[in-house]
């Protein structure tokens, strides 16, 4: 990773819980002071999401240092959440005697392995943002058109040949997302897109029905 | 590029102009090979932008008034500055004009061409250059395409702020260039008695790269949903103003226009800020008709 990389500041990502829950790969630097990427199906090369939807409940899950545990639930599943000293903002937020519902989450995320190989995600929460009930669905249909330019970005690249970096920006992929897509291709070898096909229609009928 | 049809004509088309200037002495220069330093360069652009500005002379503190904006040839586009006098009735939007006796200056780490009452004029009748819509910037750029923008130019941008910079709230600038002041120390005019002035930055993210946005007083008491008076200014305790600005900030959809400073960190200066609305029902129908949703026949 060069200079330049690693001071860039991360994009916040936006994805759906279920993408965001079918994630298995995490790209992680070797030296120390490299930042970790969650690798979504579909490319989503995650060190920082956007999630939005509604909070169900608030739990404590440290013992000596505070660390607070949410989960966020938007039209396709849930995510865990968790706040703790490092992002005071988003502890002080969730303790709340009642914190408001309807949010929109900025996190980093985190994959932790357990000894016998069991996988749990996470988003370690940096920001809390309360939004207006109206919001909500405008985040919804934004999440939904990136997700589905990923899927169309994933059926370009299975053609043969395979456009070149430069003819899919210029049909307006961003360059990270091709790479993304590239990498997912080979950690998620034979991938099934219709899930996410159904996923994403499903969301995009209830915005349509209001 | 690869070699086309178009950017052959197009090539020769610039080689023939390039002759024809060339008979009044001077070679003419492509945008893309400009050097700063060089003094007295003749080329062949269209006008892509002008624009008045109004700004503060760094060493009085008096006003000036100057024209800035692009000029584009089909190899690459650069700002211009004109500082002395500056007039525009050669410099007309959309037209292509051969310039002579320009000098070329390097600001932010770019080329900068310099135009002055010493530059001719002559305007050019038709051209094969790229015209003005290709370069139009009404529609709001996704910030991935700005990664390493060179700025200087206009542009409207749509995000989600997704974090406040310590450095937003309450400023102090150098009574005189309007400088911000680090510990009542202006970097051109040392220590001063500085003016306390409101400033927001932000980070702008559309989930495709982000962007620092620049929001000035007014923008900034904008998003406070009240003005803040000078007199006021100094009893407001700084921290109490940027948890405030971070709540109001932090989180809100926004589409803001302004100009684009390139570098290493690109930012925009914001101008205009508005909430994005946008028909939820209709875009989502729209999405439901794409065909990556049906899959493979």
């Amino acid at each position: 990773m060069t200079e330049r990389e690693f001071r860039e500041r991360e994009v916040a990502w936006r994805v759906f819980a279920h993408e965001f829950n079918s994630s298995r790969v995490e790209q992680r630097g070797g030296t120390e002071g490299t930042r970790s990427y969650l690798l979504s199906p579909l490319g989503a090369t995650m060190n920082r999401v956007l999630l939005t939807g509604h909070l169900l409940g608030v739990e404590k899950a440290g013992q000596e240092t505070p660390l607070l545990r949410t989960r966020l639930e938007d039209p396709t599943g849930q995510v865990t959440l968790t706040a703790g000293t490092y992002n005071p903002r988003a502890l002080a937020f969730l303790s709340q005697p009642h914190p408001p519902l309807e949010v929109s989450v900025i996190g980093k995320t985190h994959l932790f392995v357990s000894d016998r190989g069991q996988q749990y995600l996470s988003v370690r929460a940096e920001t809390f943002a309360p939004l207006d009930p109206a919001e909500v669905p405008r985040r919804h249909l934004e999440t939904s058109e990136h997700t589905l330019r990923r899927l169309t970005l994933v059926g370009a690249l299975e053609k043969t040949p395979i456009p070149s970096r430069e003819e899919l920006q210029a049909e307006g992929f961003p360059t990270a997302w091709v790479d993304g897509v590239l990498e997912a291709r080979r950690s998620y070898p034979a991938l099934d897109l219709e899930p996410y096909r159904r996923m994403v229609g499903s969301v995009l009928a209830k915005l349509d029905s209001g | 590029m690869p070699e086309s049809a178009s950017s052959y004509s197009s090539s020769l088309g610039q080689a023939l102009e390039r002759a024809r200037a060339g008979a009044a002495g001077t070679p003419v220069e492509r945008l893309a090979e400009i050097r700063a330093g060089s003094a007295r360069i003749t080329f062949v652009a269209r006008v892509v932008e002008t624009e008045w500005r109004e700004v503060k002379r760094r060493s009085d503190g008096g006003k000036l008034i100057l024209l800035s904006g692009l000029l584009a040839d089909d190899s690459a586009t650069v700002r211009f500055t004109w500082w002395d006098d500056p007039k525009n009735d050669q410099l007309t939007k959309g037209e292509v004009v051969r310039i002579r006796g320009a000098e070329v200056r390097e600001w932010q780490g770019r080329a900068e061409i310099r135009l002055s009452r010493n530059v001719t004029f002559e305007r050019l009748k038709d051209s094969d250059l790229p015209s003005v819509k290709s370069h139009s910037t009404t529609e709001p750029t996704e910030l991935w395409r700005l990664r390493e923008t060179p700025g200087g130019f206009r542009a409207t941008v749509d995000g989600i702020l997704t974090n406040l910079l310590p450095s937003s709230g309450l400023a102090y600038r150098c009574p005189s260039c309007s400088r911000t002041l680090q510990a009542s120390v202006c970097r051109a005019h040392g220590k001063v008695e500085g003016s306390l002035d409101l400033r927001a930055r932000a980070v702008l993210d559309d989930g495709t790269g982000t962007l620092t946005a620049h929001f000035g007083r007014k923008e900034t008491e904008g998003f406070l949903g009240r003005t803040l008076p000078d007199k006021d200014l100094p009893q407001i305790n700084p921290d109490a103003l940027f948890e405030e600005l971070f709540g109001k900030m932090v989180g809100r959809r926004v589409r803001v226009e302004g100009r684009i400073l390139g570098g290493e960190f690109p930012s925009v200066l914001v101008d205009r800020c508005q909430e994005v609305l946008g028909d939820t029902r209709a875009q989502a129908k729209k999405l439901l008709g794409s065909v990556s949703l049906r899959g493979k026949a």
